[in-house]
């Protein structure tokens, strides 16, 4: 009915030419056309604007970025070290203040959950006793640390910052894709963009009722602060980052920045007594927390690999000592083993004796045997994804592949069956996405990654998140490493 | 020297000799004898030129680890560590302590896997190829893993070469057994991949080996295994000697493979190349008379 009255939709106006694809669902339209409750005013906002100034305003955007200098590198063979400027989308994806209460819920309980799971597996492992999660599972993950055994983290935490990553599919319903609990990155793109849209589009925060998120640094360093070893009352805090080769080089300079304490290499910090202690021009400052964006296999060369020169050699023993908290502990990357991901609604259940708030995705470990017959014969209905990769890499997805990249993963998968894990592939909602070879607005995939922190007494989630968007028509890849865009995220008012 | 126990003086040493000069070091020496039962550190002392002082801490094992840090540039350093070590003469392991029936409900239990999962998971120098794994004996539980185990040790001894030269540090189980050939370590790392496979959990331990009443000089540090046997505990097997573990061995550490402890681990920061000589004598009281 309305198809055929398009000129009854004024609303819709700089969204005129707006193509539905049935069977997906539009964050901001309904099945009918019609704008969804809290996206009205926006797209009423939206309606002002003729495509022209349109693109004038994206313009804008574009050099804001430019200017704050929020670039990334990217890691593949022909584009070797090339910086890249994350794309971003000035149509802001927003959350309903009913709706975002659902998904924090969600998360702080599944992050709690996933941190007495950590507890649990490096003490008594009674979940692994009591068989809900399978033992060898756990110890056969690449990222269990033994050296984590026994050990209490302050306040035993270990999942302080979690990057979670959540989407909606097609049943209106929001499902958790990852838990990222290792060294999530992204957050620095979500303050930029909220940046970048004050700037360039200040009257849509007249007229919503949007969320702060300007506190996260401060939020991130009161934790960081209260993670203190014990007796420890003014710590001295640092960002860790592995240099400035490192894709997220930008976020660590950003964050250190924002906090006001220092951005430190392995090289800049020695240990001496177990006690971890910075090079400066007046002489060793002892260091008591540190944010580290180097991964576990890399931060003590005495301890994991030898001859990481990212890291510091002692800095195990120092935390085994007691002597300086790292945020995240090390060995968290069991939670976020994709074939432990399997069982989390049980972790949940196991620990928190409640239900999971939001959902799982169907996974298939194909360490199964039954797993592993459905996926050789249904992988061009599945997305299969390597256990211990991040970043969207070593991923296929079937419906999409030619049949020698199907073979070559049915090769793959039979020689590491540990490694691998299916899933069917979900319809990530879509937003309107400003096309700028079309000029258009038009349909994109989108996912949501959300922060949380934890400290002893107090889960902090920020509100709303990177919204990321796959920017090629059709593609439902979204990370930033393989071509994704972004788009600010609003967290509305009750 | 008496019926009762054995007196032994043992002395590491190691020189590290650089090309060019090195700015930072840190090294962390897994040399010094536990305490354990039959086994007394009675005392020791450490020489060195590195750092003004020594720092001595348990690694994950419960290990204690000397470790050095520079506090100037250095182009060479020594490490020389004395102890005294009084060993009990202790009876060799005869019978199993337990039936068959409790001992294998024991090493079938998945609280065991749990339990001792850091002994009993391939690690990085004891994980098998698959297609090597037709080469472990089959511990097929019609007789006590103890027996199983004697038999083990005969097996890697015989199927393997002594051969100083065929491999290094890095080779793992599958290449030394792909070669048969190896030293202690890697007939070590064979015996311990073999008994995991079998479900029988088993662990890398360095030490000294005091090769004869009146042997004196120079020799490396010995890597041998114990595995677990359920009712009687860890028991050490020499697969290199095909023998079991005696008075003449002195323990220094165990863990999961060689990576858990080398005798020295360190990082440092220079740009040329480096020499590393390094000696070891273990003597009875006796012979020193």
């Amino acid at each position: 009915m309305m198809k055929d009255a398009p000129l009854e939709l004024p609303k819709k106006a700089i969204l005129d030419n707006y193509e539905m694809c049935e069977g997906l669902y539009d964050e901001i339209f309904d099945a009918n056309q019609n704008a969804r409750e809290h996206y009205k005013i926006l797209v009423e906002d939206f309606g002002k604007l003729k495509p022209e100034d349109y693109t004038k305003l994206n313009d804008y955007a574009k050099i804001s970025f430019f200017n704050q200098g929020i670039t990334f590198a990217v890691y593949s063979e022909s584009l070797k070290g090339v910086e890249r400027i994350f794309p971003f989308d000035l149509m802001p994806r927003i959350i309903a203040a009913k709706e975002w209460e659902h998904v924090e819920k969600g998360l702080i309980q599944r992050n709690l959950a996933i941190n007495h799971f950590l507890y649990d597996i490096y003490h008594d492992k009674k979940i692994l006793r009591d068989k809900v999660v399978p033992a060898d599972l756990v110890f056969s993950s690449n990222f269990y640390v033994r050296e984590m055994i026994g050990i209490n983290p302050p306040g035993n935490i270990y999942t302080h910052i979690c990057g979670t990553d959540i989407i909606r599919h097609n049943d209106g319903h929001y499902y958790v894709l990852e838990d990222n609990v290792r060294c999530p990155s992204g957050v620095s793109y979500v303050l930029s963009n909220r940046e970048t849209m004050k700037k360039v589009f200040s009257n849509g925060f007249l007229h919503h009722d949007v969320r702060s998120i300007d506190d996260y640094p401060h939020q991130l360093l009161e934790m960081m602060v209260s993670m203190a070893p014990e007796g420890v009352d003014d710590p001295t805090c640092v960002v860790m980052s592995p240099g400035m080769y490192n894709s997220a080089y930008y976020e660590h300079s950003f964050l250190a920045q924002n906090m006001g304490i220092q951005l430190v290499e392995g090289r800049d910090l020695f240990v001496d007594k177990n006690f971890v202690y910075m090079k400066t021009i007046h002489g060793p400052t002892k260091i008591d927390v540190i944010y580290r964006r180097v991964d576990d296999e890399f931060i003590d060369p005495l301890c994991f690999r030898a001859g990481s020169y990212l890291g510091v050699p002692g800095l195990m023993s120092a935390y085994r000592a007691g002597n300086v908290t790292l945020i995240n502990a090390p060995g968290t990357g069991v939670a976020d083993d994709k074939a432990v991901y399997i069982y989390m609604p049980d972790i949940i259940r196991y620990y928190l004796n409640e239900e999971p708030i939001l959902k799982n995705v169907r996974t298939y470990r194909c360490e199964l045997e039954e797993d592993y017959r459905f996926v050789m014969e249904n992988m061009h209905n599945l997305v299969v994804k390597p256990v211990d990769e991040s970043g969207g890499y070593g991923i296929l997805i079937g419906s999409r592949a030619s049949q020698e990249e199907l073979e070559e993963f049915r090769t793959l998968i039979t020689g590491n069956r540990r490694k691998y894990i299916a899933q069917p592939i979900m319809s990530l909602s879509v937003h309107g996405t400003f096309i700028e070879s079309e000029s258009a607005f038009e349909q994109r995939h989108i996912d949501l990654r959300t922060f949380s922190l934890m400290s002893k007494d107090k889960q902090f989630v920020l509100k709303g998140g990177l919204s990321r968007v796959a920017l090629t028509r059709g593609s439902l890849v979204v990370n930033s490493s393989q071509g994704g865009g972004s788009k600010d995220t609003w967290v509305l008012e009750e | 020297m008496s019926d009762h126990h054995i007196d032994y003086n043992i002395e590491y040493y190691s020189k590290n000799t650089y090309k060019e000069t090195a700015t930072e070091g840190i090294f962390e020496f897994n040399v010094s004898p536990c305490n354990e039962e039959g086994q007394i550190l009675v005392d020791y002392k450490i020489k060195q030129t590195l750092s003004d002082s020594v720092f001595r801490q348990s690694n994950l094992f419960g290990f204690e680890i000397n470790r050095i840090r520079s506090t100037a540039k250095f182009e060479e350093f020594y490490f020389r560590y004395q102890a005294r070590v009084q060993k009990a003469r202790i009876p060799l392991p005869g019978v199993p302590a337990w039936n068959l029936e409790k001992e294998l409900e024991e090493l079938l239990s998945d609280q065991f896997f749990i339990n001792h999962h850091v002994f009993l998971c391939p690690s990085f120098y004891t994980r098998l190829p698959e297609q090597q794994l037709s080469l472990v004996p089959v511990y097929d539980k019609k007789i006590s893993p103890l027996d199983y185990l004697k038999t083990l040790n005969d097996h890697v001894h015989a199927s393997m070469k002594y051969e100083s030269n065929a491999t290094s540090v890095t080779t793992k189980a599958g290449d030394a057994l792909a070669l048969s050939k190896g030293v202690c370590q890697d007939f070590a790392h064979v015996f311990i991949a073999m008994a995991r496979y079998n479900g029988i959990p088993a662990r890398y331990v360095s030490g000294y080996l005091h090769q004869g009443i009146n042997y004196v000089g120079s020799s490396f540090m010995h890597a041998w295994v114990e595995a677990y046997v359920p009712g009687m505990g860890w028991i050490g097997f020499d697969p290199t000697n095909n023998i079991l573990v005696d008075e003449h061995f002195i323990k220094v550490s165990h863990g999961a493979d060689y990576a858990d402890c080398s005798p020295i681990k360190g990082v440092l920061r220079t740009n040329g190349d480096s020499v590393m000589a390094y000696d070891v004598k273990v003597m009875s009281q006796q012979s020193q008379q």
